[in-house]
């Protein structure tokens, strides 16, 4: 029955809850800027807002958890757009970890979460006639880009003294994307289908540091090891005369026959994206379960062949500047009271991403809430997060409204202790 | 060591998750002009073609002839009757069989004329040791050919079938073969086989068309018709029962023997019954295209000469695999000396006002991944053509010349 529940909540999510035009930029649109990126943290990455003083997104505070948390975190999203009834929507998991703290002193932890959702879908704006042989052809483009790249992190903390600690993060990128680009024309599609296997590696150095005893600051940078690269390969052109967006046999079968075609050598592409940035947080404690933070981020994509790749949309996000504030109020499960067992946490955010060769930016202004609830002494939390945003894009009339809604579930317990024999 | 089990509970949540991992999308319109993708066109009209002679075979044809029209003679037809059809029982073990008598044999022939009368008909031969090939055969091998030696059986019996409304279904042309049952069904004989011919003597017509085995699927193919009875012994009873078998023919061939066609404009003839085929050459090697390219369509337009507008006159090309014509010096050639590759590149052309145009994408397609090579095509006409009609081409026609015209699509 347990299950059978899990699986109409989460159908219900599938099919209830996209891609937007971020997609279809660079490499893809990253998960650290679709609103929250996990249920558990909201909208705030450094600064606490899990429990007091412990962010899951920020390994340097992963130490003051009292008790080992496998967490889980799963997100839906939705863009739609002003004077459009274009509508997309998709659900992921958005965030999984496990985090093990050690005597208070250090940590390390496990993750897996998406780092950039590549789907998309696009059409040409405008039909263009071809002029062939006493004919006429329509013509019409389309691009669709399928698959994402995700992360696996492995992290750490220690604390060095009782006012400093530090934290670092491996960022292991992995995965792989299929491109269609299709020419359609007289019943049918000519595709150009080529896929991208992805790995990389960045890493994230964390700071936290006590500066009075109610508030703290918290610093981040990024830094590749392995600027990301792909191997591309490029499949032979055919004419998908079955419609289903694969070279394959069917009922009607495509051309050429996919048996007579051999796809070009695989070609390695170095330095597809290589981010460098910088983030610093506050937190200033109001009473003693509340707290008021505020982050700045700035994040600089210095790629050198992403232009070797076909994208979507011609372009690609070179900085991302942000800030964010909120306001949490942390839970207190030792309280036998229900409403101290509730936490809450809401933030605003502002982004501004430039994109390559462009003056003007694509902004984003967001607003986040989410309430969690604290259950049993160790802790074990479920969130849930809304985040609504709108986007703008430069040259583009249309403004990109983006729904996300992000449900979590954080079970504590004690790990690798050796119980006394009966 | 503890690991508490709720930690587990997880994977429920975590496998549902990733199978139910949904997306809807609905496409984003932008502008695509960066796609790299891009289409052209191309025309060839560097086409050639050569006619060549191979003696006609046409044992795929859906009719017999005797006799002459135009310029073919058809001296002779053979029909073979088969030792059994499949899936049925040898009937020429039923004279050996105790049980068995037969009362009749009959050999019927079908023709849709209404007004052939018996004085029009040919004479049936019958002979045990003759042998021919239904494909390929031709008049070659029989041109020192003569009847001596074989059973003349004479001219049919004639039976105009009509419906219920008086009208003509068909005329039967049926011969009495009572005396050749020993022949038929001799066991002696370890090469027997059962070939008949007929051919036109002393009849009032010079020209007849009959049904093939191709045309139908029994009922008016070339066949023998045995009545017989048979004692059927159940428990206590005897019974008598007359019934009948018909046996069908498994091939048969009228062999046409062409006259000297005279052409005399430089067109191309395609012919049937006179064993006209031609080569077409056209230029298109395997870096015609950019390479990667993938061909749309690639219709090649073969301009027909206005003197004759035959409809539903089907033609072939196939792309040659092995050409063997270079050692031959000869004028006709007795089996075709090129050799197609078939499917999946034969293709039938499609016939418009003036001219026949061939879709023969997908062997230009594998040429340029070098999955095949240009050896040229072969164009033959379909066997199922009347015999006697023939189509001219002409390569450079005054309005249309002779073209391929290609779209393609290349990155």
């Amino acid at each position: 029955m347990y299950i059978i529940k899990n699986i109409l909540f989460l159908l219900f999510l599938s099919f209830g809850i996209s891609q937007g035009r971020m997609n279809g930029f660079g490499i893809g649109h990253y998960n650290q800027n679709q609103g929250t990126s996990n249920a558990m943290d909201g909208i705030m990455d450094l600064t606490p807002s899990f429990i007091k003083n412990v962010s899951f997104s920020n390994p340097s505070t992963w130490h003051n958890l009292n008790f080992t948390y496998l967490s889980l975190s799963y997100g839906g999203n939705k863009s739609s757009f002003t004077n459009s009834s274009i509508f997309n929507g998709y659900s992921s998991l958005s965030n999984a970890i496990w985090i093990v703290p050690i005597k208070s002193k250090s940590s390390f932890g496990l993750s897996l979460s998406p780092y950039s959702d590549q789907r998309i879908s696009l059409i040409d704006t405008d039909y263009f006639p071809f002029y062939a042989f006493n004919d006429t052809l329509i013509i019409k483009k389309t691009f669709d880009r399928f698959g994402g790249i995700m992360s696996f992190k492995a992290g750490t903390s220690y604390l060095v003294t009782e006012k400093l600690s530090l934290g670092i993060n491996m960022n292991i990128l992995f995965g792989s994307s299929r491109q269609n680009e299709t020419i359609n024309f007289s019943g049918s599609g000519i595709i150009q289908s080529s896929r991208i296997r992805y790995n990389g590696i960045i890493n994230n150095l964390y700071i936290s540091l006590i500066g009075t005893e109610r508030s703290r600051l918290y610093t981040s940078t990024t830094f590749s090891i392995k600027p990301l690269e792909g191997v591309y390969e490029e499949k032979h052109l055919f004419d998908d005369a079955n419609g289903n967006g694969h070279h394959d046999l069917s009922v009607i079968e495509d051309f050429p026959h996919p048996d007579s075609v051999s796809s070009n050598s695989e070609k390695k592409i170095i330095n597809l994206h290589n981010p460098r940035g910088i983030r610093l947080g506050m937190s200033q404690l109001i009473g003693e379960s509340s707290a008021f933070s505020i982050e700045f981020s700035l994040q600089q994509d210095n790629a050198k062949n992403i232009n070797n790749v076909q994208l979507p949309i011609n372009n690609w996000i070179t900085n991302t500047n942000c800030i964010k504030t909120g306001f949490t109020k942390y839970p207190n499960n030792l309280s036998l009271k229900l409403i101290d067992k509730l936490s809450y946490k809401s933030g605003l955010i502002y982004s501004t991403y430039k994109l390559n060769g462009y003056n003007s930016n694509i902004t984003e202004l967001g607003f986040s809430l989410g309430i969690g609830f604290t259950f049993k002494t160790v802790g074990n939390q479920l969130d849930i997060n809304y985040y609504i945003g709108n986007r703008e894009f430069p040259n583009i009339i249309e403004k990109e409204l983006i729904h996300q809604i992000q449900f979590g579930i954080s079970l504590a317990d004690i790990w690798f202790v050796k119980r006394r024999q009966k | 060591m503890k690991i508490c089990k709720c930690h587990f509970q997880f994977l429920n949540v975590l496998l549902p998750l990733f199978i139910f991992w949904h997306c809807s999308e609905t496409p984003l319109d932008t502008e695509l002009d960066h796609s790299s993708l891009q289409i052209d066109t191309l025309t060839i009209d560097e086409i050639s073609g050569i006619n060549y002679l191979v003696a006609p075979n046409l044992g795929s044809n859906e009719k017999l002839y005797l006799g002459i029209k135009d310029d073919l003679e058809i001296p002779i037809t053979f029909i073979q009757i088969p030792l059994s059809n499949p899936n049925k029982p040898n009937y020429w073990t039923y004279p050996y069989d105790s049980t068995i008598t037969i009362d009749s044999l009959r050999f019927i022939i079908f023709s849709k004329d209404s007004l052939l009368t018996q004085s029009s008909t040919p004479n049936l031969y019958f002979s045990p040791d003759s042998q021919f090939d239904e494909n390929k055969s031709n008049y070659l091998d029989f041109q020192n050919f003569s009847l001596s030696g074989w059973f003349n059986l004479g001219q049919p019996n004639i039976n105009i079938k009509t419906d219920t409304s008086t009208l003509f279904l068909y005329t039967e042309l049926i011969w009495d073969i009572d005396t050749l049952i020993q022949s038929l069904s001799d066991t002696l004989d370890s090469n027997l086989v059962r070939t008949f011919a007929i051919k036109l003597t002393n009849s009032d017509t010079n020209f007849i068309e009959l049904f093939s085995e191709e045309a139908t699927t029994g009922d008016r193919d070339p066949q023998i018709i045995m009545y017989y009875k048979q004692v059927v012994l159940s428990e206590d009873t005897t019974m008598l029962d007359t019934s009948v078998v018909n046996i069908y023919s498994d091939g048969d061939l009228s062999i046409f023997e062409p006259s000297e066609f005279s052409n005399e404009t430089n067109s191309l003839i395609l012919s049937n019954g006179r064993g006209l085929r031609f080569v077409l050459n056209l230029f298109f090697p395997e870096d015609t295209l950019p390479v990667g390219s993938l061909i749309r369509s690639a219709d090649l337009f073969l301009p027909t000469d206005s003197i004759n507008n035959l409809e539903n006159y089907s033609i072939i090309i196939d792309p040659i695999e092995v050409d063997s014509s270079v050692n031959d010096s000869i004028s006709v050639y007795t089996i075709d000396p090129y050799n197609g590759i078939g499917f999946p590149y034969r293709v039938t052309g499609i016939k418009d006002t003036t001219e026949y145009i061939f879709s023969i994408k997908n062997i230009l397609q594998n040429i340029l991944l070098g999955n095949e090579i240009n050896l040229g095509f072969k164009v033959v006409a379909d066997e199922k053509n009347n015999p006697f009609d023939y189509v001219l081409f002409d390569l450079n026609h005054n309005l249309v010349k002779a073209r391929l015209e290609i779209i393609y699509v290349y990155n």
